[in-house]
């Protein structure tokens, strides 16, 4: 397949070219646009989807595979926030990939949900970093801007804002007692990496955008 | 301390890159990443409980004004920034002439800027906007964002603005608040609040109100319980 990354860095899109009876999975919801000859199913496949479990919060990891049957096909693909996406290649490193940022990933890449420190992140925000192991390509987006680190040491980041980061690097989560008020959605859950490896960070948070929303909600009165 | 400003105009982030034992300050919540050796001290400057209390009950939800001081301890340091809304960061050279930010566009500063959020005059701009006025002072470097692009403008003579689009001003320019149509419709919908501008100095806005984008998404939501 061929994928070339359009309208970034504010409102990227990616424009994927399948050959004849070529496949990629895809984050369901994520289709803007395709070709008539392109075939949509959603299921579980055995083996590496049996993995794949609903979020406690109701928000699913739902996959669908898409096929250009018969001839080759063209397929637009977008996420649900303004931002950048961006095209991994792997080839023997692993890509641990924020679930709310991973946007789809051609047939023989595998997705791990259930790996060791998935969890540990996001304290309950029904978040989980999904593992992703290759070779193939997967496509990731950002909500605002992708702010890319080589760690070469040591490193620490908000793990709000953490969109991706090669399996090379050892991380710790904690969080930063005391100070509350450090992060306005209340979490204050900041990771620690080290070693070295690539880090793609987002320059928006959608818990803070969230946050800042809910004072704009109506009071529920007392009839309600 | 520098202020390095990428991925204008839409979701800029400020990179503040620190030399040994030299300080950034920061509006809490702001901070993306940072160097291991950072250190990290939370206050509410010149805040005082009293003062952040009225303005916690006045406010939509509560937001208080909080700083971190971000250190590099034992060798330079970096510490990124950004701001919840999409929109851009600038700098304002501070040269002793006092600049009064809006809250909610104030982001960073180098340690040589006082941040008062006591200012007298504030009082003024609050409409139930969820808003306040704080003053900046002193020499440095002030980084402030915007909900969409900022506008810069040289004021020579009156001029008005929708409180809500307001990022900065310099103090030099004499401002009244004034309502515009009945005060209902300023409390209840949040608009009808103008600043009149007079005199000379710089004016800086941004070219979205987060109140009414807010109130226009917010309203749609479910109810929450206060």
């Amino acid at each position: 397949m061929e994928i070339n990354l359009v309208s970034q860095p504010d409102y990227a899109m990616a424009e994927v070219d399948l050959a004849a009876d070529e496949q990629i999975v895809v984050e369901s919801g994520s289709m803007a646009a395709m070709s008539s000859n392109i075939e949509v199913k959603t299921e579980a496949k055995g083996g590496i989807w049996s993995s794949v479990k609903r979020v406690a919060g109701g928000e699913g990891f739902f996959i669908n595979t898409y096929t250009a049957e018969g001839a080759p096909g063209q397929i637009f693909l977008a996420p649900g926030h303004p931002g950048d996406i961006r095209h991994f290649k792997l080839s023997g490193e692993e890509l641990m990939i924020q679930s709310g940022s991973y946007i789809a990933s051609s047939p023989e890449v595998e997705l791990d949900t259930k790996w060791g420190g998935a969890k540990t992140f996001f304290g309950g925000e029904g978040l989980f970093m999904l593992r992703a192991s290759g070779p193939g390509d997967v496509l990731f987006g950002s909500f605002g801007a992708v702010h890319e680190v080589d760690v070469n040491g040591h490193y620490s980041v908000d793990t709000g804002h953490i969109v991706a980061f090669e399996s090379g690097l050892s991380f710790k989560v904690r969080k930063v007692g005391g100070l509350k008020s450090l992060f306005l959605s209340g979490e204050g859950l900041i990771c620690d990496f080290s070693g070295q490896g690539k880090l793609y960070l987002q320059t928006r948070k959608p818990a803070s955008f969230v946050h800042w929303l809910n004072q704009f909600r109506p009071v529920k009165s007392s009839n309600d | 301390m520098e202020f390095k400003i990428e991925y204008r105009p839409s979701f800029a982030l400020a990179t503040a890159s620190l030399e040994a034992n030299e300080s950034v300050v920061a509006e809490s919540g702001a901070m993306v990443s940072m160097s291991e050796n950072i250190n990290i001290q939370t206050s509410s400057r010149q805040g005082g409980g009293g003062f952040l209390k009225a303005v916690k009950r006045a406010t939509f939800a509560g937001e208080s004004f909080f700083l971190n001081t971000y250190t590099a301890s034992g060798g330079p340091g970096e510490v990124t920034l950004a701001p919840t809304l999409p929109g851009d960061i600038t700098t304002i050279p501070m040269t002793g002439s006092p600049v009064i930010v809006q809250s909610t566009s104030y982001l960073a500063s180098s340690q040589g800027i006082n941040i008062d959020s006591k200012w007298g005059g504030f009082k003024t701009f609050f409409g139930g906007e969820g808003f306040f006025m704080i003053k900046a002072t002193g020499q440095g470097e002030m980084a402030v964002n915007s909900f969409g692009a900022i506008h810069e403008l040289e004021l020579n003579g009156p001029y008005i603005v929708d409180t809500g689009h307001i990022v900065a001003f310099e103090e030099t320019l004499g401002f009244k608040v004034k309502r515009v149509g009945s005060w209902k419709s300023t409390f209840f919908s949040g608009e009808g609040l103008v600043c009149l501008f007079e005199g000379q100095g710089k004016l800086w806005i941004q070219s979205r109100n987060p109140g009414a984008f807010g109130k226009a998404i917010g309203s749609k939501l479910p109810p929450r319980e206060n």
